[in-house]
């Protein structure tokens, strides 16, 4: 959960500011009623803490307009919820003027919220503080926060998909989550303590891999293995492979990720120069191929 | 003269059996008041009573009085108790009950009781005491264990009901299901949805197995659909189904297995759980949907959008329909022109504060009310309600008994005209003659008060929040309502003039609740005074401040415990939670510190 704090930032500071970012006012607050309210790309990199914000335009959301409630004439706080804007930076001090101008927002609210933007993803929200409000019992509650906290793992960048795809993958984040915990030892080549990494905490291939390459960085002091990532994919003679329930050694990549996930007992990292000596060089094309399949291999 | 005597001589047989076609509780109520040989007949012949506050009498009393009683009700704690208003240990204690009853009726058969704290003993008394014992019901209860239960299974040999709903039970594993007797179980109904823990499968499975008559199954989130699969293809004969976890992959044997299973039950009504159901285990359900009645997706936030319609839209004959609203307003449509007998919907909220594109909003409602004239129980969170929509819905359905609308954000005003919501409201209580229960929401002045006081004249009970301007829109309603039995007030500007403007009426009324309100001590002070017959009973969290003053010097410490806080003339405070009853029963005498009863 993100907290969100304010520094007051110096007055010298303050004044540039202002100046500088007197036309990403309006952008970085998203108050502007073009679509494309979330064009963060010049706001201030000063700004010491930054406030989120949903790329809804704000007379279609009604977060929004909770956000900037704090001041309204409501006798009670409804804590907000800000979501996770890829690029965004606000300035805090502009806390005032945002308020001001939600203020003589909220006097023209439109009727209906805009219905073709799609649910961007939220950050689990902070307990209401209005005790007893709404009045569901305590298991409905638990349930809408259990279904809250799944729908935070969607990455806030996918908000370009549509809402279908959203729901499917919202889905499978669902089933994943509701899985649990999927530990797999994993083993490589030449040492006799391996490591146990938990899969359902990843999404795709890519991830697992850095993952893992973090996780094994230590285990070799040569230059082979490095964190970085790229360097690795072209010139890793270590392959990934994992034992289904069968018992059989396969390749790490061919099958869809759920599915993967589904068959995985184990996984084992051995090294590909054995597999390079008994076929020759001819297979060093196909070798860097697969140990590409890690990068590769995503969705 | 001759006909005199006669009176004198009618049987006491025939005047019992003319009883005994009174079901209706007040009926009897009343025909014990005509004389005293009516009294007499009638509590001997009384087999079922209702208890709607177990703080109206004592105990001892009720037991005393009926001596023959079967069946029991009891309701504890006030209604926004759901909802955290009342602090843990306030009370509603079920062992005095059931000591009551287990020393004056032997006979007692049924026991249901809502929002009251139940402990493991006293489950282990009922299953001794009462060798006829035959249907426990508990909802919204809590104190007791799941040994607490396994007490109830081993020894109530005929056992026929076993009934939790939305209960807190202590877990203390799985054994409770092993308790009920080896030979056939005379079990027709078994509803353990809220328990939280495991469930030992073998056990449930060997259970169903010997539970011929079993009716009515409801299982909870830990029952797999392999078992689910199993335990279906052992009772045909359901009727009504709640589901364990569907979570299933579509090829698994379990799956194909629940399919073939389901297909059989013929008797199949109703249908519940469908935790984490997977659209595919829902293709199982298609082929019974038919003929349901009953369907509670209300836990399952994984069907929504198609897999929603494709469901719905065979559910022609449903009665009742209990939806999040991540069902939409595209959902509720379909719901609207499939479901055309649909007499009860409530659709609870799936996520407290963003509206997104998928969440219901007074479309929906206008929707339902347009395609399902039949309507007549309303459950509703939406982000947003306008006047309008309202005022068709009323049009659309005058047979509303129950209408309960929250909108999500307190005082919020209808968004196309930015004007209260008091039209809107008020034209459901002039449609609606029978409206029975009403509850409601949004920016709301005294007009709709004057409206509910007016029209509302068989309402019962009415629940607020956010809600008036003045005391007045109180005493409207306190005025106009002559049937009005609950009335329950939270974050309402309404103070002593509206507590006191008539305080004869709450001798006519069950219990009032105010929380969060204008009302102050002296007001509460003035109204135990002026009517002993009510508990007026305050819940303040005076001691913090109370230990501040003293330290201030500012209080004199007064020796009587309880009046410490009352007494220290300081009767300008406000007062948090008031909740002030009927009773014949005298002070609590069970009361925690917490609570002062004036």
């Amino acid at each position: 959960m993100k907290t969100i704090q304010f520094e007051t930032p110096a007055r010298q500071e303050n004044a540039s500011m202002m100046h500088e970012s007197v036309n990403h006012l309006d952008l970085s607050l998203g108050i502007s009623s073009s679509n494309d309210a979330c064009n963060y790309k010049n706001a201030p990199k000063t700004a010491k803490r930054m406030i989120s914000f949903q790329t809804e335009p704000v007379d279609a959301s009604p977060a929004y307009k909770k956000c900037v409630s704090v001041s309204s004439r409501m006798a009670f706080d409804y804590s907000y919820l800000f979501s996770h804007c890829p690029t965004g930076f606000v300035d805090p001090w502009s806390l005032a003027a945002r308020q001001q101008k939600a203020a003589a927002e909220q006097a023209h609210l439109k009727a209906n919220p805009n219905p073709t933007s799609s649910k961007i993803a939220m950050e689990p929200q902070q307990a209401p503080v209005v005790v007893g409000w709404p009045p569901i019992r305590s298991s409905r509650k638990s349930l809408i926060n259990q279904n809250l906290t799944k729908s935070c793992t969607i990455d806030g960048k996918d908000s370009t998909l549509k809402s279908e795809k959203l729901a499917e993958t919202k889905d499978a984040a669902i089933r994943l989550e509701l899985r649990p915990t999927l530990y797999v030892k994993v083993n490589m080549e030449g040492f006799s303590v391996g490591r146990k990494i938990d899969l359902s905490a990843h999404n795709s291939y890519e991830s697992l891999s850095r993952a893992l390459q973090n996780m094994f960085c230590n285990f070799l002091s040569n230059k082979l293995i490095s964190k970085d990532a790229h360097a690795n994919a072209n010139n890793s003679e270590f392959i990934l492979l994992y034992e289904d329930y069968e018992g059989d050694k396969i390749l790490v990549g061919d099958v869809p990720w759920e599915l993967f996930l589904k068959s995985v007992k184990r996984l084992y990292i051995t090294r590909h120069s054995s597999a390079q000596e008994k076929a020759g060089d001819g297979i060093k094309d196909s070798q860097k191929e697969e140990a590409n399949h890690l990068t590769d291999c995503s969705n | 003269m001759k006909v005199q005597s006669a009176m004198f001589y009618f049987p006491e047989e025939v005047i019992e059996h003319i009883f005994s076609f009174l079901t209706h509780h007040p009926d009897r109520n009343t025909v014990s008041t005509v004389c005293k040989a009516w009294y007499k007949i009638e509590r001997l012949s009384r087999r079922e009573v209702f208890v709607g506050n177990c703080y109206a009498i004592r105990p001892d009393r009720a037991a005393a009085r009926f001596p023959g009683l079967r069946s029991l009700t009891l309701k504890g704690k006030p209604h926004f108790a759901d909802f955290d208003l009342v602090p843990p240990d306030w009370g509603g204690l079920a062992g005095p009950w059931i000591e009551a009853m287990a020393r004056s009726c032997p006979n007692l058969e049924e026991l249901r009781m809502k929002r009251m704290v139940v402990s493991d003993e006293s489950l282990e008394l009922l299953a001794h005491a009462f060798p006829n014992f035959k249907a426990l019901v508990l909802v919204s209860c809590e104190g007791f264990s799941t040994d607490g239960l396994a007490a109830v299974a081993r020894s109530c040999k005929s056992l026929r009901e076993l009934d939790l709903q939305e209960n807190e039970i202590e877990d203390r594993g799985p054994r409770w299901l092993n308790s009920f007797p080896d030979m056939c179980t005379s079990l027709v109904s078994l509803n353990f949805a809220c328990l939280k823990g495991e469930v030992n499968l073998k056990s449930l499975e060997r259970l169903v197995c010997r539970s011929p008559n079993l009716k009515c199954l409801r299982l909870n989130r830990a029952v797999p659909v392999e078992t689910l699969a199993k335990i279906m293809n052992q009772c045909p004969n359901l009727e009504d189904l709640g589901t364990g976890s569907l979570l299933a992959d579509q090829f698994s044997e379990a799956y194909v297995s629940l399919i073939s299973a389901l297909q059989k039950c013929k008797k199949l009504r109703c249908l519940s759980g469908f935790w984490d159901a997977s659209p595919l285990c829902l293709l199982a359900v298609y082929p019974i949907c038919a003929n349901l009645t009953g369907l509670n997706l209300s836990y399952a936030p994984t069907v929504q959008g198609q897999d929603f319609i494709n469901l719905i839209q065979h559910c022609v004959k449903l009665l009742r329909l209990w939806v999040l609203d991540s069902v939409g307003d595209k959902g509720l449509a379909v719901v609207a022109s499939a479901c055309k007998e649909l007499q009860e919907l409530r659709v609870f909220p799936s996520d407290l504060f963003a509206a997104g594109p998928a969440t219901v909003t007074e479309e929906g409602l206008v929707a339902i009310s347009t395609g399902c004239p039949k309507l007549n129980s309303l459950l509703y969170f939406c982000h947003s309600m306008t006047n309008s929509a309202l005022i068709t819905v009323s049009k659309n359905c005058p047979n509303f008994t129950r209408f309960r609308l929250c909108i999500l954000e307190p005082r919020k005003p209808d968004p196309a005209t930015n004007e209260p919501l008091d039209e809107g409201f008020g034209a459901v209580v002039k449609t609606c003659k029978n409206l029975r229960r009403f509850s409601i929401s949004g920016l709301l002045t005294d007009q709709v008060f004057y409206y509910i006081g007016k029209y509302a004249k068989a309402l019962e009970m009415l629940s607020i929040a956010f809600a008036g301007d003045t005391d007045q829109g109180m005493t409207y309603v306190l005025n106009g309502c002559k049937n009005l039995r609950k009335l329950e007030i939270r974050d309402c500007p309404f103070g002593d003039g509206a507590l006191l403007a008539d305080v004869t009426k709450y001798e006519t009324m069950r219990s009032l609740w105010m929380s969060s309100c204008d009302i102050s001590l002296r007001g509460c002070k003035a109204l135990a005074t002026k009517m002993p017959s009510l508990n007026v009973e305050i819940i303040n969290e005076w001691e913090a401040e109370m230990e501040e003053n003293l330290n201030n010097g500012v209080a004199e410490v007064i020796s009587n415990n309880n009046n410490k806080h009352i007494n220290n003339g300081n009767d300008e405070r406000k007062v948090e939670k008031l909740y002030v009853y009927r009773t014949v029963g005298g002070p609590r005498t069970d009361a925690p510190d917490f609570v002062w009863t004036l």
